[in-house]
């Protein structure tokens, strides 16, 4: 199929990135995969680099704390209630005393005359007050906001964003929920710590990156999986938990129905005892991954036709690193890249392609993601992909160049459009199927009028449409945008159009 | 139609409906004497059909120049004669009623010297004031109150406008201060229909799963208004209730911070939605509800400004 070359280009650049930023296609057209390419070539590629951030251990210690001390309120408040019936008594008499003084108020004066009972409530109210002082939310939800905010700004200040996008992408395929205790403060480091550092490097890397990380640890219950035999299984008379054994195989490395069998599941688990987090509370290292030998269940273990042998963490190391490059795997991660990135049912022969490049290059992920970019069916497929809410709501902002002060209000949209940040429903992520996301279409709606009658003004949405579709843009698109009662109705279109919504 | 001479009430209404305007009006702005005039100038963004609000019934052509869909005095949901020549939507007996009792007016079919077909541009320059579109930064309210208060007078120096955006007529070097409804305004009908209209030519499975949401809305807002599902799916595009109660708070309210002794003495509100090009319904359908909404914003005026 011999399409315009700028044509091919504009679609490459959507497909692979974010809608531009206001420059538009127009510098990238002359030779797009190497300007996608070059994201990866760069050093730090998709890492985000600011020294404010807490690292996984920072927040959950400085999570740790903050809990510590609500609880250290709530008791002394308790405390002080039970003793301060006499207290009660008198603030009582002072607010008598305090009424005489205004007493010919008439409205202030009956309050003087309130039975001492009465005024406990009263004094009940500030303390409650001084609880939750300012509007401020706890220390987990801070440290969320922070990294989502940094999140954004990576993706708004992005060239093109395929890095980005790359990080978007496996951070799905290994999520974690902030939705489950504890993971909340450490989502964000989660993907800065095990995923952003391996998108241009080897899959093994980030496997066993995510698979030592905190926050999977916790997510999937590993961190309290206990080997039966081992020595503290024995003690405290705990046992296995499978969840992150089974995950692993079934969700991020072979894939489903693969062969493996549930003997495997649970030897692999097995494996994977003593996989934990040092508790919280330890000031200098707690929440950080540790491997406990005394939860490890002792002896050699049978996964997938091979024995590991070995006791302590390199049993694990050595299934995950197999599994790492397994050809199944190499099919798995190959059709999710294919279909996250080009069509709800990819052309099988670029499947094919991506996992042969896979094995052939024992999991390098920039050789992958080359072989995906360069492939000519992700320049001639279809612009049929729904870009996902996070994609589009970030589109918006960088096509509009509107640059919002307070993340929030993005984070609430992407709830409303059903991809809370870091929140999937389940351990197999977000959809990547378009259909999924039509249904909020109507709520994408309500987002760009509501965006669209607070900046409206600012935009014009011909001129944005045209920066950003280029020879895209359909001529539908185009004299229904020019025909917008207002500016503001324009932009809503704009943000609605087919062009905006799918890649 | 003629030009009355005016009473100097806060009341007055003034709707000029060949522009894009409708405004509450106040024209002897400097010399009412003994009260405190107020101008609130409502933009209908869109394009408002002149003809459809406003129609030459004695005309002996208008029946066989505008065809069906234009306004008549018989039949049901007849216009409502405002003289010989004109009548007025049905939509809007408030407007009727304050017509009769010398407290409302019509300038009929004024255009701005814009002659470009741009919407954007048109607009601009009716709320800018100038002849060239984009040139300005400031609208013909702002400037002229800016002009016309003493520099020494701090209190009701500001101009009052309502939505997070500051309509262009009302931005300039006087402060404006703004206030936001708590009802968001809906995406309108307008916006839905023009979407729908773009998704069946482009993407037609976008356009089936936006219709399909589209209806269930509809039927929620037709049912709020006592009518049944079928009668709603029957009547495309008709603005619901939540259009209705937004325009009704935004001028209510518009007209209650205005009315104050010490409130500002000009402000501006926009309404959208008015572009009905096809199917605009001026007697039953979209461009009806839309002019029964305004009604209602007109009442709300009335209500809020109070006896002056």
């Amino acid at each position: 199929m011999a399409l315009d070359p700028k044509i091919q280009a504009a679609t490459l650049l959507h497909r692979f990135g974010f809608a531009p930023k206001p420059g538009g296609l127009a510098a990238f057209y002359k030779d797009p995969r190497a300007a996608l390419l070059a994201e990866l070539d760069k050093p730090n590629a998709g890492e985000i680099i600011n020294d404010d951030l807490l690292s996984a251990g920072e927040a959950a210690r400085a999570s740790y704390d903050f809990r510590q001390e609500r609880k250290a309120e709530r008791l002394a408040r308790r405390a002080g209630d039970a003793m301060d019936k006499a207290a009660a008594r008198d603030a009582a008499n002072a607010a008598k005393e305090a009424a005489k003084n205004t007493a010919s108020n008439p409205i202030t004066a009956p309050l003087g005359e309130a039975k001492p009972e009465m005024a406990k409530p009263d004094r009940a109210e500030p303390q409650q007050a001084d609880v939750k002082p300012k509007q401020q939310p706890g220390v987990p939800q801070q440290i969320y906001l922070e990294e989502a905010r940094a999140r954004l700004d990576n993706a708004l200040n992005a060239e093109i964003g395929f890095a980005e996008r790359l990080v978007w992408f496996w951070s799905n395929h290994f999520c974690v929920s902030a939705d489950k205790g504890q993971v909340r403060p450490l989502c964000g480091a989660f993907e800065r710590e095990a995923i952003r550092p391996h998108i241009a490097g080897k899959f093994a890397d980030m496997l066993m990156a995510v698979e030592t990380h905190p926050a999977m640890l916790l997510y999937l219950d590993n961190a309290r999986s206990f080997g039966p035999n081992s020595t503290a299984g024995q003690r405290q008379h705990k046992g296995l938990n499978e969840n992150l054994a089974r995950e692993i195989l079934e969700l991020h490395t072979l894939g489903v129905r693969t062969g493996y069998s549930q003997d495997d599941v649970t030897s692999f688990a097995k494996v994977l005892t003593g996989w934990s987090i040092d508790p919280f509370k330890h000031p200098e290292t707690g929440g950080e991954f540790v491997f406990f030998p005394r939860m490890h269940e002792p002896g050699p273990q049978h996964v997938i036709d091979r024995d590991y042998a070995g006791n302590g963490i390199e049993q694990g190391r050595a299934v995950l690193a197999r599994l790492a490059v397994h050809p199944a795997t190499a099919k798995h991660i190959a059709f999710k890249l294919a279909r996250h990135f080009v069509a709800d049912a990819p052309p099988q022969a670029l499947v094919d392609r991506l996992a042969k490049r896979f094995v052939d290059s024992g999991g390098d992920l920039k050789q992958m993601s080359r072989e995906l970019v360069i492939a000519p069916e992700s320049w001639d497929a279809p612009r049929s992909k729904m870009r996902r809410p996070g994609e589009w709501l970030t589109g918006a902002l960088r096509s509009t160049a509107i640059a919002p002060s307070d993340v929030r209000p993005l984070v609430q949209a992407q709830n409303l459009l059903g991809e809370p940040l870091w929140r999937p429903p389940a351990p197999n992520g977000f959809s990547d199927d378009s259909t999924a996301w039509m249904d909020g279409l109507a709520q994408r709606l309500d987002i760009s009028n509501q965006f669209a009658r607070r900046t409206g003004d600012l935009i014009d949405p011909q001129a944005v449409a045209e920066a950003s579709f280029g020879p895209l843009l359909s001529k539908d698109t185009q004299e229904t945008l020019a025909r917008a009662e207002s500016r503001q109705q324009g932009v809503a279109l704009l943000l609605m159009s087919p062009e905006m919504q799918r890649r | 139609m003629t030009f009355k001479s005016h009473l100097a009430t806060r009341r007055e209404l003034l709707l000029g409906s060949g522009a894009l305007f409708a405004w509450a009006y106040m024209p002897k702005l400097a010399q009412a004497e003994g009260r405190d005039p107020r101008l609130l100038v409502i933009v209908l963004r869109g394009a408002l059909d002149g003809l459809a609000t406003v129609a030459p019934v004695g005309d002996p052509d208008w029946v066989r120049l505008r065809g069906d869909q234009g306004l008549r005095l018989d039949g049901d949901n007849a216009a409502l004669r405002l003289d010989n020549m004109f009548a007025i939507n049905p939509a809007m007996p408030n407007f009727y009623r304050l017509y009769q009792a010398k407290e409302a007016a019509v300038v009929h079919a004024v255009a701005s010297p814009y002659r470009e077909r741009s919407h954007f541009d048109g607009q601009d320059v009716l709320e800018s004031g100038v002849t060239a579109p984009g040139a300005s930064d400031s609208g013909w309210l702002n400037r002229a109150w800016h002009a016309l208060t003493p520099a020494d007078q701090v209190s009701g120096r500001q101009a009052f406008a309502v939505g997070p955006i500051t309509p262009l007529v009302a931005r300039g070097p006087a402060p404006v201060m703004s206030w936001t409804p708590s009802k968001m305004q809906p995406a309108s009908n307008d916006t839905m229909s023009r979407l729908l209209d773009l998704y069946r030519h482009t993407d037609p499975a976008l356009g089936k799963a936006l219709e399909e949401r589209g209806a269930l809305a509809a039927i929620a807002q037709g049912e709020a208004n006592g009518m049944t599902p079928a009668k709603v799916a029957a009547t495309p595009g008709i603005p619901g209730a939540a259009v209705r109660a937004y325009f009704a708070e935004a001028a209510g309210a518009a007209a209650k911070f205005m009315a104050r002794a010490d409130g500002p003495r000009v402000g501006a509100l926009a309404f959208d939605g008015w572009d009905t090009h096809a199917q605009e319904g001026a007697a039953h359908g979209r461009l009806s509800a839309l002019l029964g909404a305004l009604d209602g914003a007109i009442g709300a005026i009335e209500t809020g400004m109070g006896a002056a």
